[in-house]
């Protein structure tokens, strides 16, 4: 499979070397390139993946995540019209004689300004774009989501969506086509996000206010990422205004963020701080008990961003995030943080090869104790550390190919936790598990070719490669039970593992309002998340494929047909998707994973399925916009002695899952949503039988997952209330009420069986987390 | 490791105390199991190994108990036939001699042959070593004001370093057990104190409301027994004691696992083999 593929692609590339020399030696006609950034015209944000389209030739590109776009065409005079959603189409005409820089700064829809032809075309980018299983949303379509408490969140809004699953309510950690947890690679700016969860996964730890771009690959994961199995949620942060200043914030429920943003040289240099914090310890603070007034409980997040245009051909960007919860009292203290670094560099080695520079660095950690003075007094640490560096280049060959190519490399440092004891009371022991270091690294090439003016074909390879680096310590096991150990000097390779992951993608455009999409995918993935629990919690840990833990690879097909409505009004789609994964990871029964040296020994290997059809249609109809999907899948794995070796559902298997978003502006100032969602309930593992053991009674059980809590539904409505919009008015506030779960539907969030004491009847009950839950949000800003 | 797990869960249980609701579910049969349950210790007394039958899980009959079997323990000198209790609260226990008393590093081997199959089998066996425990030092009461008002039952002991080292407590208060049924027992492994000497661990409360727990009034006697038990019975216990909480948090409880076992041939259920150490204390206010 993997030398068939491999072949292939050799071959296409080689197919097509005459096409590319010849259009580039073109006799008479010599090629030139238009190139530049596309931007807001308020606030000088990139645009990211904003259509730059020459109506004469029919062909177009679309800028990348810089705003930056690039394209040759022959001499000649050219319409070119710029356009992305939710702004004014710009049409210009340009007398193409030598290569051009041509900037474009959009307006927003409802702006006016004269002197600029304008159009109100929708667009049919979702048909013509050789892209499948992906979904863009942006902060304003966020924010019009209803959210619990309050709380405007990416990754409650992107559940909404079809193939991406929950796993448990409240919990962050989402399930993209039948994949686990860790399957998903999320990045902000470039920097990987270990856990986005705040408060047990009930919040996330993006702040939507300094938000500009969220796009989640469910499949056709483009060649230049890889790591993870089944998605790519890329979180792009604003850059912050560089033509003025402006303040955003808002007071809610839960919690109060507030942004600062603005030029340091304007239109050259900007900056962009943004804060939130929550506040119900101080709850506990007004407490009259003695006991609730030491306690702590919150979370924050701090973002901040500078970026300078040095010169038409170089950027530079500096962001970080720094967020923590804390929770604490003065005989238990807990907490975990996240820490990320990103300097990048744009450099434009000319008009047709975009490259981007990336150093990271992040850390994620968290820590449990009990201070000092008692027997139990003990501290536990543990983190994560990457140092990584990437370059990636986009060479704009022509108007039909644009090449990507690039070289990543990542140094994990993994330090699973010491536990200490503190203080000489303390009869703990230290324990250590010892640290574990691992290189990840890739290099890719990919195409993206125009064919005649129907098909578009994407190809490309990526190879990666992982090796472990010692110091450390490899437990040996046979059938699972420890043998010896291994040991590795510092700096000592070990443990090497690479394969090739072609990416294959393309589009057959029947007209302007349909198409056929097919897409395959082979990705690897060599860190894994030990996560034993049904929701996730923040201790779960992060380990790597060692010789003990081979990496995961994931082959998926993807077939979809997208068909638009109503002059593209409604964007609507089917897909198809087949997902097999080899080397699947799960748990034995009682597995000990925190703080155990010997936790490789207490996973199991096997295979895993997934499937399913997504219908989708998005609709943006005078006042209304929105979606409606509906998902049918099924997930399942068989794992070396789990479930007797037979398959079993994972607990995020759910058949059915629908979702139906709607906006509704019923006027300029007020707007009301309503998202009304439906899943079957999660597979669960319930009793057969019991036997007398001891005094009591304990369960027997006959197969994994066979049954099923019952069905997830809950209504969301929300109401947005602006302030009067003046033009040059500096302050404008509005107020957002919502209510979470309106019919108060309780949901079960775990199904528990209990012995009534005194008839000695044995029954199930249902605990359920939110019950109708209602909100309110100030939200300001000034300019 | 599992200790630093109950704290989590009982912190994090306190802040997502969801709501709760009574409902139907039903649930399918399964085939019958042997359930065998039989301890031997170093005390010197009538050791017991009872057999009964597993029944469907919301069957609130008492469970059927097997008797006229054939229920034999070899020290692996000697092999003792286990008699039949003429008592009709105890049938279905199979009895050792009176002077009977298990030696520890001997390993148990205990056979049963059934009247009627049970899922095509007839034999059943399991065997169990019989481990040392360490000697309890003292036993200390000492009370706290916090919450309701409550006393820690602690523990003064020495833990051998050179062997891993799993324990039971069970308490006593005036000759009457306080930790049944077994869920309630207080287990331990030693790798947080391996080698260490165990200064005043907390390994049973007794509450000053009697809605809660126990009460202790003073002059009652509490005896502590420390039982020195197997790696698989403690993981036995630990997983019975995950399986029978009433409380599965979906945060940190992974799928609920049939428990394991140590007899044969598909019955469930566990022999063990242990020693036991004691200490007492008279509670004086």
């Amino acid at each position: 499979m993997r030398n068939f593929s491999f072949l292939t692609l050799v071959v296409l590339l080689f197919l097509n070397l005459p096409i590319i020399a010849k259009a580039e030696g073109e006799g008479n006609l010599k090629r030139h390139t238009i190139s530049g950034h596309i931007r807001d015209n308020s606030t000088g944000e990139d645009l990211i993946g904003a259509t730059v389209y020459v109506k004469e030739l029919k062909i177009g590109t679309t800028s990348n995540v810089y705003g930056f776009y690039s394209i040759s065409l022959n001499s000649g005079s050219y319409t070119l019209a710029v356009s992305y959603v939710g702004y004014q189409t710009i049409e210009k005409t340009i007398e193409l004689n030598d290569d051009i820089t041509y900037n474009v700064e959009l307006l927003l829809a409802n702006q006016e300004i004269e002197g600029i032809i304008v159009t109100g075309e929708a667009l049919n980018v979702n048909v013509t774009k050789a892209e499948m299983s992906t979904i863009k949303m942006d902060a304003k379509t966020i924010k019009e989501i209803p959210a619990l408490m309050g709380e405007v969140d990416i990754i409650k809004a992107i559940q909404l969506l079809p193939g991406v699953q929950t796993i448990a309510e409240g919990s962050s950690g989402f399930s993209v086509r039948g994949g686990s947890m860790d399957q998903n690679l999320i990045q902000m700016d470039e920097a990987t996000v270990y856990n986005a969860s705040h408060l047990m996964g009930f919040f996330s730890v993006f702040n939507n206010d300094a938000i500009a771009d969220v796009k989640l690959y469910k499949g056709d994961i483009p060649a230049s990422s890889g790591g993870r199995l089944s998605s790519l949620l890329d979180v792009r942060m604003k850059n912050g205004n560089s033509k003025k200043y402006s303040v955003t914030g808002g007071i809610g429920t839960i919690s109060s963020r507030l942004l600062v943003e603005g030029p340091i040289v304007k239109n050259k240099a900007s900056f962009i701080l943004s804060g939130r914090r929550t506040y119900y310890d101080l709850f506990f603070k007004l407490s009259s008990d003695e006991d609730y007034e030491d306690v702590k409980m919150y979370f924050y997040d701090l973002n901040g961003k500078v970026n300078y245009n040095i010169n038409e051909n170089n950027r530079v960007f500096i962001s970080g995030y720094f967020g923590e919860d804390v929770f604490g009292s003065p005989d238990f203290k807990m907490g975990w943080a996240n820490q990320t670094i990103t300097v990048r560099w744009n450099h434009l080695f000319s008009k047709k090869l975009f490259s981007n520079f990336t150093a990271v660095y992040s850390k994620f950690d968290y820590e449990l104790g009990m201070p000092e003075g008692s027997v139990y007094s003990f501290e536990w640490i543990s983190n994560l550390k990457d140092y990584g560096g990437k370059v990636d280049f986009s060479y704009y060959l022509n108007a039909n190919n644009a090449i990507r190519f690039g070289i990543s490399s990542t140094f994990h440092e993994f330090v699973p936790g010491t536990l200490k004891p503190l203080g000489s009371e303390s009869a703990f022991n230290e324990i250590t598990v010892e640290n574990n270091s691992g290189l990840e690294s890739a290099i890719y090439v990919s195409n993206e070719q125009k064919i005649g003016s129907r098909i578009i074909l994407k190809y490309g390879l990526r190879f990666s490669h992982f090796v472990n680096v010692g110091k450390s310590i490899t437990y040996n096991f046979e059938n699972y039970e420890l043998q010896d150990s291994t040991v590795y000097g510092k700096g000592e390779f070990f443990s090497p593992y690479y394969g090739l992951e072609p990416r294959i993608g393309g589009v057959f455009i029947i007209n302007e309002r349909s198409s056929i999409k097919a897409s395959y995918a082979r990705t690897r993935q060599y860190i894994h998340l030990a996560q034993n629990s049904t929701a996730g919690t923040p201790l779960d840990i992060w380990f790597p494929s060692t010789p003990n833990v081979e990496p995961q690879i994931a082959d998926q097909y993807a077939l979809g047909y997208f068909r638009n409505f109503k002059e593209n009004t409604i964007e609507a789609s089917a897909e198809v998707y087949y997902k097999h994964i080899q080397n699947a990871i799960d748990f034995k029964d009682y597995a000990e994973l925190l703080l155990y040296k010997y936790f490789e020994g207490e996973l199991r290997f096997g295979e895993a399925w997934a499937y399913g059809i997504e219908l989708m249609a998005k609709y943006d109809i005078n006042k209304f916009n929105g979606w409606v999907s509906y998902t049918l899948s099924r997930t399942e794995r068989r794992i070396n002695t789990i479930n007797n070796n037979e398959i079993y559902r994972t607990t995020y298997d759910k058949p059915h899952d629908v979702s139906i978003v709607i906006n509704y502006n019923t006027s300029k100032r007020v707007s009301i949503s309503a998202v009304w969602l439906y899943s079957t309930g999660s597979a669960v593992t319930f009793p057969s039988g019991r036997a007398e053991h001891g005094g009591t009674n304990f369960p027997i059980f006959t197969e994994r997952n066979a049954y099923r809590m019952k069905d997830y539904h809950r209504l969301d409505l929300s109401l947005t209330w602006r302030s009067k919009d003046k033009p040059n008015k500096k302050f404008a506030t509005d107020l957002n009420f919502s209510i979470y779960n309106v019919y108060n539907r309780k949901n079960p969030w775990v199904i528990n069986f209990l012995t009534d004491e005194d008839t000695g009847e044995t029954y199930a009950e249902m605990t359920y987390l939110f019950g109708i839950v209602p909100a309110i949000t100030f939200n300001f800003k000034f300019n | 490791m599992k200790k630093t797990g109950l704290i989590i869960i009982i912190a994090i249980g306190i802040i997502l105390n969801g709501c709760t609701e009574r409902i139907e579910i039903e649930l399918d049969s399964t085939y019958t199991r042997l359930v065998v349950e039989g301890h031997i210790t170093n005390e010197t007394k009538a050791h017991w190994v009872r057999l009964t039958k597993s029944v469907d899980y919301y069957s609130t009959t008492p469970a059927p108990t097997i008797s006229n079997a054939l229920v034999t323990i070899n020290d692996g000198f000697k092999t003792d036939t286990l008699v039949e209790s003429n008592n009709s609260d105890s049938a279905g226990y199979y009895l050792t001699p009176t002077n009977y008393f298990g030696k520890i590093d001997s390993t148990y081997l205990l056979k049963i042959d059934i009247p009627e199959e049970i899922n095509g089998e007839k034999q059943y066996t399991a065997s169990s070593k019989l481990n040392p425990v360490a000697p309890i030092d003292s036993i200390r009461i000492e009370y706290f004001e916090d919450w309701y008002g409550y006393w820690e039952v602690q523990l003064f002991a020495w833990d051998p370093a050179e062997t891993e080292n799993y324990y039971t407590f069970n308490v006593y208060r005036n000759d009457t057990l306080l930790t049944y049924p077994v869920n309630e027992v207080s287990i331990t492994d030693d790798s947080y104190f391996n080698g260490n000497y165990i200064n005043g661990a907390a390994i049973y409360y007794f509450v000053n409301d009697e809605e809660y727990g126990e009460y202790l009034y003073p002059g009652d006697t509490i005896t502590v027994h420390m039982g020195g038990i197997t790696e698989e019975y403690y993981n036995f216990l630990y997983e019975f004691q995950e399986e029978t909480s009433e409380f599965r948090n979906p945060l940190f409880s992974g799928p609920p696992a049939n428990i394991s076992t140590n007899i044969s041939n598909g019955a469930i259920g566990f022999f063990a083999a242990y020693s036991v150490s004691y200490a007492s204390t008279v509670y004086q206010e």
